[in-house]
C-alpha cells in the first residue's frame, strides 16, 4: 500500500525494458525506441511502462519539438528515476542469476563410482 | 446485409473498409493523412475504443498517435516498411487493448482506494487523510470474472466509510465495469 519504489518486483519483460534505461540512465527513451531495442510489441511495452511509471521508476516528459516544423505531434518520453537505479541494477542481477543455466556437470563414465 | 455480403466480395471489402474508417470517429483527427496512415490509424482508433472513456482521448492523442506518426513520418525505411511497421504497431495495440484497459481500471481503483480522503468536502468526519480503504488490498477482486468473487467484492464495500461517495463517483464517470461503492457496474450503469 505504501507504493514505495522498492515495492515493485520486476517481471522479466519489465526487466528487458529497464535494462535499456540502465545503458544510459540520463537518456530519454521513447516508446518506439524501446520496442525496437527490446523486440517487444507495442501492446507489451506500454502496459509495462505504465506500471513502471505508476511505481515511480520512470518519469515522463514531452519531446521538445515544434510539431509544425517536424510535421508530427510531440511524443511522450520516459526517463529512469535516479533514485531507482541501484534497486534496478540489483533486481536485474538477481533475475539474471535466477535464469542462468546451472553449471554443466561432467558426464559420468560408465562404471565410474560403481553406483549404477 | 449478410447475404448481400456473401454474394459480393468486393462489397464485403468495401464494407469492412467503411467500418474501419468509422471506428472511433470521435478520435479522428486531421493529423492522419496519406495511404501510409489511414489503415494503421483506423486500427489504432479501434484499439482506443476499448480504453476507459475518461482516459481514452488523452492516451490516444498524447501517447499512441504521436508514436504511430513518428513511425510513419520519421522512422527510417521505405514507405512500405513504414506502412508494415505502423500496421504491426497498431495491430499489437488492438490485440492487447482489452488487457491494457483492464490494467488502467485496476490502477485507477488502486489510486482511489488509497486516495487522500478529504473529510470536509465529502462530509466524512473521523477519516484520516490518506486512509487506505478496504478495497486497497486486492483491487483485482473488484474486476473479477466469477459471480462469487464479485459478491465477495461487494461485501468488502459494505461498511466502507466512502461507499456512497465511491458509488456516486462511479455513476458520474459512467464506470464501464467492476464493483464500485458496493454495486456491480456494466457499461456505465449499476446492475
Amino acid at each position: 500500500v505504501s507504493g514505495g519504489v522498492a515495492d515493485l518486483k520486476l517481471s522479466p519483460r519489465m526487466a528487458q525494458i529497464i535494462r535499456v534505461f540502465l545503458e544510459d540512465p540520463l537518456k530519454e527513451r521513447y516508446g518506439f525506441d524501446l520496442m525496437h531495442a527490446t523486440g517487444l510489441p507495442s501492446g507489451t511495452v506500454y502496459p509495462a511502462l505504465a506500471k513502471l511509471q505508476a511505481a515511480g521508476w520512470l518519469t515522463v516528459g514531452r519531446e521538445d519539438i515544434d510539431p509544425r516544423v517536424e510535421g508530427r505531434p510531440a511524443r511522450r518520453f520516459y526517463r529512469i528515476s535516479a533514485a531507482v537505479v541501484p534497486t534496478a541494477r540489483w533486481q536485474l542481477a538477481e533475475l539474471s542469476a535466477r535464469y542462468r543455466p546451472p553449471a554443466v556437470v561432467a558426464p559420468r563414465l560408465a562404471g565410474e563410482g560403481g553406483a549404477l | 446485409v449478410i447475404s448481400l455480403l456473401m454474394m459480393c466480395p468486393a462489397g464485403a471489402f468495401a464494407f469492412v473498409v467503411a467500418m474501419l474508417l468509422q471506428a472511433g470517429s470521435d478520435l479522428v483527427s486531421e493529423e492522419i493523412r496519406g495511404w501510409l496512415e489511414v489503415v494503421p490509424g483506423a486500427i489504432l482508433r479501434m484499439a482506443a475504443m476499448h480504453l476507459p472513456s475518461g482516459q481514452r482521448l488523452e492516451i490516444y492523442r498524447e501517447v499512441w498517435l504521436p508514436d504511430l506518426l513518428f513511425i510513419t513520418r520519421k522512422a527510417e525505411g521505405r514507405p512500405i516498411t513504414k506502412f508494415v511497421t505502423g500496421t504491426k504497431y497498431s495491430l499489437a495495440m488492438l490485440r492487447t487493448a482489452r488487457r491494457q484497459a483492464r490494467d488502467l481500471r485496476r490502477a485507477q481503483r488502486r489510486e482511489l482506494a488509497v486516495a487522500a480522503v478529504a473529510p470536509q468536502p465529502l462530509g466524512l468526519t473521523g477519516i484520516q487523510v490518506g486512509t487506505a480503504l478496504p478495497c486497497a488490498d486486492d483491487p483485482d477482486l473488484f474486476f473479477a470474472e466469477s459471480p462469487d468473487e464479485l459478491e465477495e467484492a461487494k461485501s468488502i464495500c459494505h461498511g466502507c466509510p466512502v461507499k456512497g461517495t465511491c458509488l456516486a463517483g462511479a455513476i458520474d464517470r459512467r464506470e464501464p465495469w467492476g464493483v464500485w461503492g458496493g454495486q456491480l457496474f456494466l457499461r456505465g450503469e449499476p446492475v
